[in-house]
């Protein structure tokens, strides 16, 4: 575990919102838990509360900031997006096909594009962090 | 064309008795690209690699090598 408390915030982060969009996934599979609309509300919170610690943590340690974001960490975090932004087009066209045959709700298909889109890259950088590429 | 670079930074860091993170703090990067540097699974750019020489006190020849 790192000892930067901005790459510590980051990794606690992103697993944060992994772990609420996999919660939510799975209690609209199994219908069970709050409404699709408070899961919704719940990610966004976990979100931004994230985004705020991460700016007052990049304020309060700026020599921490800059080591997290080096070299390393930078291409860890842009491999996360263009796999985020695969990830999206690939569900996109699986949810059109489910939507143009009939076996998806259209507005239920967009609204699932959402955590799709704000998931998968918090998800490649942990998996980035668990194998050892990056901190 | 991916080349396998050939990495004696762990060898020159060892000279200049600094740990990782003591390098690290030195040149404003994280532990885990130094170790990662080390182990020949990341590879820097010119910049970091100009970094870590000066601040080893050495050439980026003495550093990274390219196998023959």
């Amino acid at each position: 575990m790192s000892a930067n408390p901005v790459s510590r915030a980051r990794l606690f982060g992103s697993a944060a919102i992994v772990i609420t969009t996999l919660a939510a996934l799975i209690a609209a599979v199994l219908s069970i838990g709050p409404s699709g609309l408070v899961w919704a509300g719940i990610i966004g919170a976990v979100a931004l509360g994230y985004a705020a610690l991460s700016f007052v943590l990049h304020l309060s340690y700026p020599d921490a900031a800059e080591a997290a974001w080096d070299e390393q960490n930078t291409v860890a975090h842009r491999d996360s997006l263009i796999f985020g932004f695969w990830a999206v087009l690939w569900v996109f066209l699986v949810f059109l096909a489910l939507s143009l045959t009939g076996r998806m709700d259209p507005a239920m298909a967009f609204y699932w594009l959402g955590p799709v889109l704000g998931a998968v890259p918090p998800a490649h950088y942990v998996v980035s962090v668990l194998r050892g590429r990056a901190e | 064309m991916t080349t396998k670079l050939i990495v004696h930074l762990r060898v020159y860091r060892a000279q200049a008795k600094l740990t990782q993170a003591e390098l690290a703090n030195l040149i404003g990067v994280s532990r885990k690209t130094i170790n990662t540097i080390e182990n020949g699974v990341f590879t820097p750019s010119t910049t970091l690699a100009l970094t870590l020489a000066k601040a080893l006190n050495c050439s980026v020849h003495d550093l990274f090598a390219l196998p023959e």
